[in-house]
């Protein structure tokens, strides 16, 4: 006997999703999901962008890991909200974990929230977090093929993170074709080279995230 | 990799199935898979085999219809297939588009007893 089921495999975790994606729009939050390999450097930029803009907006983190607290100690420091999700082995945050992170935030006090991926460019790229936007972090280390191998990711972010920009003399990553490859995957994706080590082009993304949190904050509601 | 984080909630979707329809046993499931999901059949099968152990749906047979990415040009309104993730217009050449299908991850049916 055949049961025609036609649903989409992740319902569950979208439907979860489109619920934070309401919830958050009350309060016109702007959310970002953040996503990049281990050791990309995703935590380090947050430690570079908490201290730039905390003062102008409220803002909470949510940090999801497979295992530890590390990354929240490390975001705690700046006296910004911060929740620590361990997913015990899963590669990826999904809907289910992160809204139970956002119920514990007063929502009425914040208006930006930076959840951090599990470092890994697959698996994430296929679960909605009900985000407004993703944002794709590569480093300069990895090699400038990422986006022809992990498209879906790269065509999905609104913006891409090219970190530890310092190194490009160090390494064969070729610029050109990264732009090249770019064009073809996501040509509107913003893209900002910066080293989150040392700060520099820091403060360009910082200019662009509080222009993209004004924007959701002055939306109807 | 991911073909095991998709492949755990598609069981969970056949598991409730199974209760809610007091069924014996899976026999086949037909997925509909966008190729922007990049879904290796080899990988899930493999996922699905390890999952499905010592459950209703062990032994499994998995079919696939993958369904091309198709773009459509928000300047030029024509649609065209996208080939190596090359998400651009084939007429203006310009990356204003939106993809209209191969984003699918559809649980389509599956044959039981």
């Amino acid at each position: 006997m055949e049961i025609k089921v036609l649903e989409n495999i992740l319902k569950v975790n979208d439907q979860i999703a489109l619920e934070i994606r309401k919830e958050l729009k009350k309060y016109n939050i702007l959310a970002l999901n953040m996503i990049g390999s281990a050791g990309s450097g995703k935590t380090t930029l947050l430690e570079q962008t908490i201290p730039r803009i905390k003062d102008k907006i409220n803002m909470a983190v949510i940090e999801g890991d497979i295992e530890t607290t590390r990354d929240a100690e490390r975001i705690k420091k700046f006296g910004v909200e911060v929740i620590q999700i361990n997913t015990k082995g899963a590669c990826h945050l999904d809907a289910h974990l992160v809204q139970k992170a956002i119920k514990s935030f007063n929502l009425n006090k914040i208006q930006f929230i930076i959840i951090e991926n599990v470092g890994n460019l697959v698996c994430p790229a296929s679960f909605d977090l009900g985000e407004d936007f993703k944002v794709c972090v590569l480093s300069i280390p990895e090699g400038d093929d990422k986006p022809e191998k992990y498209p879906k990711i790269f065509r999905e972010s609104k913006c891409v993170v090219l970190n530890k920009i310092d190194l490009l003399s160090h390494t064969n990553f070729n610029r050109e074709n990264f732009y090249k490859d770019m064009k073809h995957i996501n040509g509107k994706a913003e893209i900002f080279e910066l080293s989150a080590l040392k700060g520099d082009g820091v403060d360009k993304w910082c200019d662009w995230l509080l222009k993209q949190i004004k924007i959701k904050s002055g939306e109807p509601k | 990799m991911h073909e095991l984080a998709i492949a755990t909630e598609l069981f969970k979707q056949v598991e409730k199935i199974i209760k809610d329809e007091n069924l014996n046993r899976v026999i086949s499931i037909k997925l509909k898979t966008g190729k922007f999901h990049q879904i290796v059949p080899e990988a899930f099968d493999f996922a699905m085999e390890v999952i499905t152990k010592g459950t209703k749906v062990e032994g499994v047979k998995m079919i696939y219809n993958e369904v091309p990415i198709t773009i459509k040009c928000n300047q030029c309104h024509i649609q065209n297939e996208v080939k190596d993730f090359y998400f651009v217009c084939e007429k203006c050449g310009l990356s204003d588009v939106e993809i209209i299908s191969g984003n699918e991850l559809m649980f389509e049916s599956m044959e039981v007893e």
